[in-house]
């Protein structure tokens, strides 16, 4: 990122590509209509790092699993292939990619280490009705940061969720519908729950709750000299 | 209903599920619950009741301890089968037949296998003591776990589902699976307890 | 204890979840490993310090204030200050800035507090009281409990999950010797290999008699209450009975009544005693927070079927040395050579004593014949009164056991009937058409259960009279009423002629067989379309009453006991039914049975002929 004269900051274009599955439209409407730059189903490569190129930024809206892989349908073939998976050859390269499908998160951003990738690692809900205006916000807020900020994925992680953790207390004290908590709970499941302290919640050997942690105990310090009568602890008022 | 949980539920009504193949007990108590407010379904056998049932859409189950003569379709098995799928609904058993030490040990320590449950012996206002309980065991429950689950409900109730790019996800199983286990629950309720706690700090 | 310890085991900051803490399978938090709470101390005061070392080792010291913590914005904030100190072996616990001003009443709760926690046995804890540097010693409870006792057991459960007496005295008298009867099994669980049951039986007023002197009456009913049941200690640390309504031990503390042995007075016996467990051979015995108690609910059962054979294997040795018995067999409870029945014993006298009067010897000497013949009529009378008593006691018992068998299931309609009141209290609108209907329906099976009480113990029906066909069927049909009749379909066929016999012994009869048609139909698949079927039958002056049903049949095993008392098929029944309407039916020198071949359509009848009853 680069701070231009006056203070300002550079803003890079985000392209939205999204997959023309039947369950993912009308996404790629809802999008467009919502002012993003979208490249629907035959309008993309099928050839990822052709599509993928000259340090842009992209955010990829397609069906994914957990074992990495995003899958591309085109309607005109009527059937989907695989798009960006773990261990395909010519990797895309020097890209900002912002993997909005379901699972992929977990695995594939790893593989793609020559781009600035970030995936989810559960079910994420599409921008459609009746959950529209909920997950075009979000996808608001990931704007902002695949266009506007460094890459960091714990960053990015930590503030997505935070947006989505704000907008689901929100949406559950005051529901706009029926349906804003079940999609914002999806998005706050996707985004692996780093409320929980978790390193990495991408790691793929880490599991997706915590097992076997040590569990959390006061913080003990220690007393200047041996064996005299300390003094009262941080916090307290009364004189010894 | 106490205050506390018309307070809670705000403009929601709590639902409530009855199981008893006695059938004026069975209407008696789901009269006496619809009075106090709750949503009421009555079940006269265990096989209705968990073709019904899905879990969180319910925030209290009153089961009769003997439901037929096959003993697995006693109303401890049917808490054992509730607490697979939804870890914490509040359930009351109820009966008029644990005279006996030995059955009373081994009924008890069943449902304290199964995990958390009332129980009431029929006789002496029982019907009103169930009710009661179930009050009081749903004034235990994590409020934060309870607006969260309020706000899945309508849409687990009407068969809704959310699009995603696996397909369809039905808000049903959503809510199956913030109730089944604690750790999902605890992940669901967290920002909503955090926000609560938070306010409550700020305001002291 | 070490600082490691201290600091992994009572600094954890255990129960919210929301920390991500360790759990258990079933995804409940451990409360067994969190200790933070214990350091509070019952709010006693403010700040807590504690000193502790183990043997040969470099102590600590910690402390901790509870209004810094409370304050802290968030617990992981808060430090407790702890460092190196050096100490002799132990612990040693502060608790500084008394929250309130000090009563008696504190001294009392700390000082029975201190003394329960300290009771462990085994273990030998002096507890010494200081105020304001005055000592007082205070007594060991245990020590007072042994003293009390009449009967104790040791037991120890082996590899193979198998309980063994490892000692066992009644009034200090050895007992280990004598037959003890094996637990079943389906009871038997190794993973309980090692665990140690310890039980002491003792009476009250046996108990207040030895005492006398020693403590207060009150004291001692204070100690016997605080310490009666059963407590877990695991290594050596009482674990609190948690619980549903704190039953972890529901029904231990009832077989204080039911231990099988002598007791002068009921409900005057009681049991103390202590399982022990350990972490390293019991692992899978934790604790869980909440609702739950231990977490492996299976292995608290077979430890509860431990625990009860152990009490009624020293009801079992006590009934050995009531009767003198060390070593081998101790009969049954009910013990046939040693409760004769008084027939032999009553046809013995009655002819004895006519046999006596006619003796010639007693002719020679009218002196000795008129006492002779008085005491002959005297004893006769008193037999004969006793023989009423006991058909009295059986009319009365028929009463008891419908009101035992019937009881439970009316419990749901007094409920009905009590809910449908109090809607009726509360209701401002005229009462719906199914509230009016419920509430007959429950009403009426009330009535025809107290009608009961109506017909059985009035006088006029214990005399014997003639009763007629119509009354005969009266009888059953208000019997039958108690059947719930939307689950039982019920007929009688009336009898074809009269009889002449006590009416309230027909009515026993029918209860008591009625009573088993209604339970062999709940315990059976039938349970929502049963039917029973009454007849009567007469053959000459022989008068026959048979109950057939189509509930859950009777095995060849139950058919073998089921005369006996006490060993009933239902366990919400007396286990008295049969026998009472066999002994009933010995009165008119008949017998009730099994049929051969119930009607069709029925899978069982049970018929009972009464002799010469014919009008």
């Amino acid at each position: 990122m680069r701070l231009l004269r006056g203070g300002r900051v550079r803003r890079r274009r985000v392209s939205y590509l999204v997959s023309g599955d039947e369950q993912i439209r009308p996404s790629h409407e809802n999008l467009r209509k919502a002012g993003r730059h979208v490249r629907h189903d035959g309008e993309v490569n099928d050839d990822a790092s052709t599509e993928l190129r000259g340090g842009k930024c992209f955010v990829v809206i397609a069906h994914g699993s957990a074992n990495g892989t995003l899958r591309w349908y085109k309607s005109s073939r009527g059937s989907s292939l695989p798009w960006l998976w773990v261990g395909m050859p010519n990797a895309p390269r020097n890209v900002r990619l912002y993997l909005y499908s379901c699972k992929a998160g977990r695995k594939l951003p790893r593989y793609l280490k020559h781009c600035e990738a970030f995936g989810h690692v559960d079910e994420v809900p599409m921008p459609t009705a009746p959950v529209e205006p909920i997950v075009l916000g979000y996808l608001a807020e990931v704007d902002r940061l695949v266009s506007a900020s460094d890459f960091d994925q714990s960053a990015w992680r930590q503030a997505l969720a935070a947006y989505v953790d704000r907008a689901y207390v929100q949406e559950v004290e005051n529901p706009t519908g029926m349906l804003g908590s079940s999609a914002l709970l999806l998005l706050r499941r996707s985004l692996g729950y780093p409320d929980l302290g978790q390193k990495d919640a991408f790691d793929a050997t880490a599991p997706s709750y915590p097992r076997n942690r040590t569990p959390a105990t006061l913080r003990a310090r220690r007393r200047a000299s041996q064996g005299c009568p300390g003094p009262r602890s941080r916090g307290c008022g009364k004189p010894p | 209903m106490r205050k506390s949980l018309v307070l809670e539920f705000g403009s929601e009504h709590p639902r409530a599920m009855v199981l008893d193949d006695e059938r004026h007990a069975r209407i008696m108590t789901g009269r006496a619950l619809r009075r106090k407010g709750f949503v009421v379904t009555e079940f006269a056998t265990v096989a209705d009741f968990l073709k019904s049932w899905k879990p969180g859409t319910v925030d209290v189950i009153i089961a009769d301890w003997q439901l037929s003569a096959d003993h697995a379709d006693g109303g401890d098995h049917v808490l054992e089968r509730v607490r697979q799928r939804d870890w914490d609904v509040s359930f009351v058993l109820i009966s008029g037949k644990l005279g006996e030490a030995e059955d009373r040990a081994e009924v008890l320590a069943r449902l304290l296998e199964s995990g958390g449950a009332r129980f009431v012996e029929r006789g002496n206002s029982g019907i009103a003591k169930a009710c009661a309980e179930a009050e009081a065991l749903m004034e235990r429950r994590d409020l934060a776990l309870l607006k969260v689950i309020l706000s899945l409900r309508a849409g687990a109730l009407s068969g809704a589902t959310v699009q995603t790019t696996s397909g369809e996800k039905v808000v049903a199983d959503l809510l199956e699976e913030v109730v089944s286990k604690p750790s999902s629950s605890h992940n669901a309720e967290r920002p909503v307890a955090n926000a609560v706690a938070s306010r409550r700090t700020r305001a002291t | 204890m070490s600082e490691a310890e201290f600091t992994s085991r009572w600094l954890v900051i255990g129960g919210s979840h929301k920390r991500g803490v360790t759990q258990t399978e079933g995804g409940r938090p451990l409360i067994g490993e969190k200790g933070l709470g214990r350091l509070a101390t019952f709010a006693l005061g403010d700040t807590i310090r504690i000193e502790s070392a183990r043997r040969n080792q470099t102590g600590f010291e910690a402390e901790i204030n509870w209004e810094a913590l409370r304050s802290a914005d968030a617990l992981e904030d808060y430090e407790v200050l702890l460092g190196p100190k050096r100490r002799q072996q132990g612990t040693l616990v502060e608790i500084r800035d008394l929250s309130t001003e000090w009563t008696d009443e504190h001294t009392s709760f700390f000082t029975t507090h201190a003394q329960f926690l300290a009771s462990v046995p085994g273990e030998r804890f002096e507890i010494i009281l200081d105020v304001n540097g005055r000592r007082y010693p205070v007594d060991d409870p245990a020590a007072t409990l042994s003293r009390l006792s009449e009967a104790e057991m040791v037991v120890t459960v082996l590899s193979d999950g198998t309980p063994q007496v490892d000692a066992c005295s009644v009034n200090g008298k050895d007992q280990t010797g004598i037959v003890f009867r094996p637990l079943k099994e389906q009871h038997k669980d190794s993973r309980l290999a090692g665990l140690r049951i310890s039980l002491r039986f003792f009476r009250r007023d046996e108990a207040a008699r030895r005492l006398k002197g020693v403590l207060q009456r009150n004291e001692l009913v204070d100690l016997l209450e605080r310490y009666q049941g059963i407590r877990v200690f695991r290594d050596g640390i009482n674990v609190p009975p948690y619980g549903l309504n704190r039953d972890d031990w529901a029904g231990l503390e009832k077989q204080r009544t039911a231990t099988g042995g002598p007791t002068m007075v009921p409900g005057n016996s009681q049991i103390t005693g202590e399982v022990h467990i350990t972490r390293s051979k019991h692992p899978h015995l934790v604790i869980t927070a909440g609702r739950s108690g231990f977490a492996d609910q299976r292995a608290v059962l077979r430890m509860a079927h431990c625990v009860r054979w152990a009490v009624r294997e020293l009801g079992s040795a006590r009934r050995g040395a009531a009767l003198g018995i060390a070593s081998g067999e101790v009969p049954g409870r009910v013990d046939e050579k040693q409760t004769a029945t008084s027939d032999d014993s009553d046809s013995a006298a009655r002819a004895a004593l006519r046999e006596a009067a006619k003796s010639a010897a007693l002719n020679r000497d009218p002196t000795l014949r008129g006492v002779v013949v008085k005491a002959t009529a005297a004893a006769i009378s008193a037999l004969d009164q006793n023989e009423d008593t006991l058909r009295l006691y059986a009319q009365l018992a028929s009463t008891g056991i419908a009101a035992t068998s019937f009881a439970h299931e009316l419990r749901t309609d007094f409920d009905v009937i009590s809910e449908a009141i109090d809607e009726l209290k509360r209701g401002a609108r005229r009462p719906d058409k199914e509230l009016i209907q419920i509430l007959n329906s429950s009403w009426l099976r009330v009535r025809a259960f107290a009608a009961l009480f109506a017909i059985i113990p009035v006088k006029i029906r214990r005399q014997r009279k003639q009763v007629s066909p119509s009354e005969v069927e009266r009888s059953a049909r208000a019997i039958l009423a108690l059947a719930p009749p939307d689950k039982v379909g019920v007929e009688v066929l009336r009898p074809t002629r009269g009889v002449k016999l006590v009416p309230a012994e027909l009515d026993s009869i029918l209860i008591n067989l009625v009573s088993n048609a209604v339970k062999a139909i709940g315990a059976s698949r039938q349970r929502d379309s049963g039917r029973i079927l009454v007849r009567f039958e007469s053959r000459g002056d022989d008068f026959g009453v048979a109950v057939a049903d189509n509930g859950c049949g009777v095995s060849p095993k139950v058919a073998a006991v089921m005369f006996h008392p006490l060993e009933g098929q239902f366990t919400d029944g007396t286990g008295m039914g049969l026998p009472i309407a066999a002994f009933i039916a010995g009165r008119y020198n008949g017998q009730v049975s099994v049929s051969p071949q119930p009607p069709q359509g029925y899978t069982t009848e049970f018929s009972a002929w009464l002799r010469d009853v014919g009008e």
